[in-house]
């Protein structure tokens, strides 16, 4: 019978040590801030280039940014600079016994003019270039071969000279593969103002000291090389640069964030100044064939006279300590061009199509065309936004996505969101959710600040909103864990152009009141 | 390091000096024990709470005590205290060596209660500063040996320890967490967190400890009130391996995201990424956990009165006062009821039970009789003292 109790206990005891089977949970009610922050008008749109407006009412906003460049591979060729040189054994040195060390008396040198189509190159000043030489021999011995280039000088006027050391072959015709790395050379391919695109080479031979006793050429033996320029890196060259037309299309990324739409924008008197400069020894016509100004799937055209119209641009000019550059300017305004549509558009990319023709009148400098890494022909941009304008519907949209651990289930949600205007303009916000379905809010607006006649801020507004949101949709929220937020923009009368000064503000706190379930492992 | 030994040498030579008399007659009296200590409770919450956190289930209103105010200073602990032992006697006298293996589990936290509110309740309804400056928490999983000898008057021994975990840590006194603002939160926070885990290998721990342990029993007044003192494991604890520690200041203002930071999905200034563990390369040295425990009894006829008082260290235990009566139905049964305040409870009222025969004696205490009932109790204890005279 004691016995009987024992195991009764026993069993009591070890039942009550069993594991934990379900979660730990409770209820709680927490408050957490979501966000404050303080929103001028840079950071909604996301620039802060702006300077004060001369009346002082407004600021204006300013960017330059270049829109194209021309690079170095769109107008010079790709320059072939390769020499192939056999290195003609004379008859009468057949069956003499070289010692090591000997170098054989006769020099080897070639000259050649390349072919570059019409571009005649009078000099090229590398930063670097690469010498790629190919050596085919089967002469028995060690040699040595000694490369010079006498019209390729160094920083400090020397010939650019090396000497390459060839394994003995054994008689077996082999070929040896190498690159010498050059810095800083000049190549003068004017032949001493007589020509173009001449380069010139004198290559000698010998045996080296490493060989161990004489050595015989007979008849059969061979020697060639090859040598290419290759990796250039230029620095200027000068010449004739030839008649090149260049025709490309090129995507501008722009400031306007895709997070903003508006109806319709009226700005007081934007400007986009195009300038294009050419920093390049040659003339050059440049024709804009097309701007798109894109967002989304949607395109709108940049409308103005200049647009498929050739703009001549003159040569740059080497004025010796400095460069004269070529330079037209085209200014766009809401008078001459649908630039206001533009702006109201926020594009996102701009697609530039162009055309453009390089020495369209040949090759009228006489060979004094330049080209220096350092410049080129560059279209940049002004834009000039005053701060100062009359929107209807200027909606900021943002997905917002939403992750709670899986720990927190809430119940119901309360958000609180104050707010203080100082901006010209009543902001409305909205909820909604991935489905299209929109939170139903029993005031979501924010009235415009007190402005006076003339749309001058002139005291701010403070306002209270509540978004509650039922167990439903909150769990309709955290299932889609993602929810878009937008804000509505509108000026408070549809005439006055409302001026904004950066130091404008709205202040907004928003908390969240969660009833909420937490659990546990 | 150098006091250390010295005095563990000077321990050993006293309690070694004193047995050389007798040491051979040990062993002619041998007795094994077993007492264990089970004990959970809080000076707020029902041990429903606690049943809860156990076995898990959905923690309702009842279970998380009542509303006071959030400055009010509460604890919560448990403890596991089993010692399994033997005491060899000799036969003349009550001299003896006595050994005893110890496993000491404990967990608790003293707290103000806005604290355990922000987190059970949450911050809707704190209105005002919470403070942190008496918050204070530990875990600990000590396996001790106790060895040492026994008098007819005092006991003396050493504690060698093997620190499973050493977990503690405390905030600073001027460190507070202030809500009352729902779009800022205010933490000040300066802790002091410490830790140190277990290991896989079954004796090469990540710290150690050294103790001492003394009693001493004295009748007075003509032999009806008998006078009880004792300390056991006063001493160091030495962490010496993969210690944590959170020490610094962690103290932040959160206004929620900016507005960059909720379009940008960017959340480099969560309120979670501030904080993280560093791994000390330092040693640790702390003062073991150590138990006082003092007592007085006289005995009147068949009453036993028993009065008392307990305290652990650096256990956010409030010293524990206690007063028993027992009476004797036979001489070798009694039963009795008592009233403790302090601990990691307020008052209980608990109950006594003993047998004692020529051979064995066993004992069983219930804590508090209203932790019974889990909804209504705060406190459930139980310690049951088996004895066994071997020969």
């Amino acid at each position: 019978m004691k016995n009987k109790y024992l195991i009764y206990i026993f069993l009591i005891v070890f039942l009550s040590c069993k594991k934990r089977t379900k979660n730990i949970s409770w209820n709680g009610n927490y408050i957490l801030p979501i966000s404050t922050d303080t929103v001028n008008l840079s950071k909604i749109i996301g620039f802060d280039n702006l300077y004060l407006s001369n009346d002082g009412t407004h600021n204006i906003y300013t960017k330059s940014f270049e829109v194209f460049k021309l690079q170095q591979e769109d107008f010079l060729p790709n320059f072939n600079f390769t020499v192939i040189d056999t290195l003609e054994i004379p008859s009468f040195i057949y069956g003499v016994p070289f010692p090591p060390g000997f170098e054989i008396p006769i020099s080897y040198n070639e000259s050649q003019t390349l072919d570059f189509g019409d571009v005649k190159l009078k000099e090229i000043d590398f930063n670097n270039l690469k010498l790629k030489y190919s050596v085919k021999s089967n002469i028995n011995g060690i040699m040595y071969l000694i490369i010079n280039i006498p019209t390729a000088k160094n920083n400090v006027g020397n010939d650019f000279t090396d000497t390459l050391l060839i394994p003995n072959t054994n008689g077996v015709l082999d070929t040896y593969e190498g690159s010498i790395y050059l810095d800083n050379y000049i190549f003068d391919f004017s032949n001493s103002n007589s020509s173009f695109n001449h380069l010139a080479t004198s290559i000698r031979f010998g045996y080296s000291t490493e060989n161990t006793q004489n050595t015989v050429l007979n008849s059969n033996d061979f020697i060639s090389i090859d040598l290419t320029l290759e990796d250039l890196n230029i620095r200027s060259l000068s010449g004739y640069l030839g008649n090149k037309e260049i025709s490309d299309t090129s995507e501008i990324r722009v400031l306007f964030t895709d997070n903003l739409s508006v109806k319709n924008i009226e700005i007081e008197d934007p400007e986009l100044k195009l300038s294009i400069s050419n920093g390049i020894g040659v003339d050059a016509q440049i024709k804009i064939n097309e701007v798109m100004f894109n967002k989304d799937q949607d395109k709108l055209p940049l409308q103005h006279p200049t647009i498929g119209q050739t703009i001549n641009l003159s040569r740059a000019n080497n004025l010796g300590a400095n460069i004269q550059f070529g330079y037209a300017e085209i200014l766009f305004t809401n008078q001459n061009s649908n630039l206001n549509d533009l702006i109201s558009f926020f594009p996102e990319t701009v697609d530039l199509n162009y055309d453009i023709e390089i020495n369209p009148m040949g090759n009228h400098s006489a060979y004094n065309d330049f080209y220096n890494d350092s410049l080129s022909l560059v279209i940049n941009s002004d834009i000039k936004i005053p701060l100062k304008f009359n929107i209807n519907d200027l909606k900021f949209t943002d997905t917002v996505s939403l992750s709670l651990t899986d720990q927190i289930q809430p119940n119901n949600v309360l958000i609180n969101i104050d707010v203080i205007n100082e901006f010209p303009v009543n902001c409305c916000f909205a909820i909604k959710f991935l489905n299209g379905d929109s939170l139903i809010m029993d005031s979501n607006c924010v009235s415009s600040a007190i402005i006076n006649d003339y749309g001058i801020f002139s005291e701010a507004t403070t306002s209270q909103l509540q978004i509650y949101l039922d167990n439903d949709k909150t769990n309709f929220l955290i299932n889609d864990k993602k929810f878009i937020f937008e804000i509505t923009f509108n000026s408070p009368d549809t005439i006055l152009k409302n001026p904004i000064l950066n130091n404008q503000n709205i202040y907004y706190k928003i908390d969240l009141e969660l009833d909420t379930q937490i659990e546990i492992n | 390091m150098k006091s250390i030994v010295i005095i563990i040498f000077t321990w050993s030579f006293v309690i070694v000096n004193a047995s050389f008399d007798d040491s051979l007659k040990l062993f002619r009296k041998t007795e094994v024990y077993t007492n264990s200590n089970f004990n959970i409770g809080s000076t707020h919450l029902p041990t429903n709470f606690f049943k809860k956190l156990y076995y898990g289930g959905q923690i309702n209103n009842n279970d998380k005590g009542n509303l006071e105010g959030i400055n009010n200073i509460q604890r919560s602990g448990m403890e596991l205290d089993i010692n399994i032992g033997a005491k060899f006697k000799n036969s003349k006298n009550d001299y003896g060596w006595y050994i005893n293996y110890q496993n000491l589990i404990t967990a608790a936290g003293k707290y103000n209660l806005g604290l355990f509110d922000l987190i059970f309740r949450g911050n809707t309804n704190i209105d005002e500063q919470l403070l942190l400056n008496t918050t204070a928490f530990h875990f600990r999983n000590h396996q001790l040996l106790h060895i040492g000898k026994f008098f007819k008057r005092f006991n003396a021994g050493i504690t060698l320890g093997n620190i499973l975990n050493e977990s503690n840590g405390k905030f600073g006194d001027q460190d507070y967490l202030n809500f009352t603002n729902p779009y800022k939160w205010i933490v000040v926070g300066n802790p002091e967190i410490i830790s140190t885990g277990n290991t896989s290998h079954f004796f090469k721990k990540n710290g150690s400890s050294f103790g001492l342990d003394f009693q001493i029993s004295n009748p007075i007044i003509s032999n009806k009130v008998n006078f009880d003192f004792q300390i056991k494991n006063l001493g160091i604890i030495y962490l010496h391996n993969h210690i944590k520690s959170i020490n610094y200041d962690t103290s932040f203002i959160y206004s929620g995201l900016s507005l960059d930071q909720i379009t940008n999905n960017d959340s480099s200034n969560s309120l979670f990424n501030n904080f993280s563990r560093v791994n000390s390369l330092e040693n640790k040295i702390l003062i073991t956990p150590f138990e006082v425990n003092t007592n007085i009894n006289f005995r009147v006829n068949k009453i036993d009165f028993y009065s008392g008082l307990y305290y652990r260290f650096n256990s956010q235990y409030l010293p524990k006062i206690y007063l028993r009566v027992n009476y004797f139905l036979r001489n070798k049964f009694r039963l009795g009821g008592f009233l403790n305040y302090g601990g990691y409870n307020k008052m209980q009222l608990g109950f006594n039970s003993a047998i004692e025969q020529k051979k064995w004696s066993a004992n069983l205490t219930i804590q508090n009789l209203i932790g019974f009932i889990p909804s209504f109790g705060k406190s459930f204890g139980i310690i049951l003292n088996l004895s066994w005279k071997v020969s």
